[in-house]
């Protein structure tokens, strides 16, 4: 055997816990068995009993028999003797079934009571090898990708930071163009300051557009990709949203023409702002863990 | 729903290239490293100085690839040792 090949660890406790069960089944199976065959014996001893005193009572018949009734006891006795015969065939068939199935019993009563536990011992240890060898994790920050990755056309493709995995949200696929990137990786030196005010659109709005961004435009994108603003239009038509073009403006707000734009890495890792700093602020105080944005080349590189 | 569905040679045959390609880009790392000290010799204007800041970041990428090749090369070994103790059972 030159891999491994285990289709699932819970099967294998399953099968533990299946032949515990089988274990507890067969033993009250053995018992009952056991039992049963007893009494038949028991029944078939009686029975025996029972054309042994017919015999001698027949016996006892003959011999106080006169001329008149000698012929009738006598063919009673043979009958009684014949009956008796029978029954002895049955209790020597009878018996020597069962030393045959007490002997097939012992075996499996053998198996059940020892080489069943050993198996599920076996079992178990083969169980805890599988989690040993799926627990081995690599670290943390192994996962954390840096550096530039070539793009199709050959040139450098600007360094991608993946936001961290934990959180459900970055499992939401974006257009493309577009990836999920950590909002601690985002520099902090591109912060609003604190006399800056939200001019364009308010602060509520943007929390607004957050939260139909997680909940109807993520999704939607997920099982509908490709959508594009106008998809989303119609969809605002479709239904009676008292925000007509919800959707379609928090399309626009990030993925349209104005999306969320980082520059980097720079020298410590992070991204700058080139676009969006207003709603990182929101993604940030709403504890997103990362936001969509386009990630365009080093600023400042070189050349 | 765990599964386990591996080879452990195959594990520790990807994890000795790994070591292995590693080891090249070590050695010709530190070669390009001596080599761009000997650069400023010769290279003196301002567009020096961006360059430094680029290339430097590259070699600190460079870096953390290789400590995670090793990183990744222990984690393949220690899951086929222990895939070994499974198919054992």
């Amino acid at each position: 055997m030159d891999a491994a090949n285990l289709g699932s660890l819970e099967g294998l406790q399953d099968l533990d816990q299946a032949f515990g069960r089988f274990q507890v089944a067969a033993k009250a199976c053995l018992e009952a068995a056991g039992n049963r065959l007893g009494a038949q014996l028991r029944q078939l001893h009686e029975r025996r009993e029972e054309a042994q005193r017919q015999v001698r009572a027949c016996q006892r018949a003959v011999r106080e028999s006169d001329e008149e009734t000698h012929d009738d006891a006598v063919r009673s006795l043979l009958e009684a003797e014949e009956r008796l015969r029978e029954v002895h065939r049955w209790c020597r068939s009878a018996e020597e079934s069962a030393q045959s199935y007490r002997a097939a019993a012992r075996r499996f009563e053998k198996l059940i009571e020892a080489d069943l536990p050993r198996t599920q011992l076996r079992l178990r240890a083969t169980r805890e090898e599988a989690a040993a060898y799926l627990s081995v994790q690599l670290d943390g920050d192994v996962a954390i990708t840096t550096g530039a990755r070539a793009s199709a056309s050959g040139a450098p493709a600007p360094a991608v930071v993946e936001p961290v995995a934990a959180d459900p949200l970055v499992k939401f696929p974006l257009p493309p163009g577009f990836r999920w990137v950590s909002v601690d990786h985002i520099t902090r030196r591109d912060d609003l300051r604190e006399d800056e005010g939200f001019p364009k659109t308010s602060e509520n709005e943007m929390r607004r557009g957050f939260g139909t961004l997680r909940r109807q435009v993520l999704p939607f994108l997920a099982r509908n990709p490709g959508a594009d603003a106008e998809v989303f239009r119609e969809l605002d038509g479709y239904t009676e949203d008292r925000k007509p073009k919800a959707r379609q403006k928090t399309y626009e707000a990030f993925f349209g023409a104005q999306p969320i734009i980082l520059a980097g890495p720079l020298s410590d890792g992070t991204f700058s702002v080139t676009s969006g700093r207003h709603r990182i602020k929101v993604a940030r105080d709403m504890g997103w863990s990362a936001v969509p944005a386009r990630v365009t080349g080093k600023p400042g590189g070189y050349p | 729903m765990p599964q386990v569905s591996a080879n452990p040679e195959e594990m520790r045959r990807f994890a000795k290239a790994l070591d292995e390609i590693a080891e090249v880009l070590r050695q010709k790392r530190m070669k390009t490293s001596r080599s761009f000290e000997n650069l400023h010799h010769t290279w003196r204007d301002a567009k020096y100085a961006q360059f430094e800041k680029t290339f430097s970041s590259t070699l600190q990428d460079l870096d953390g690839f290789l400590k995670s090749a090793q990183k990744y090369s222990e984690f393949l070994r220690t899951k086929a040792a222990k895939l070994d103790r499974y198919m054992k059972r």
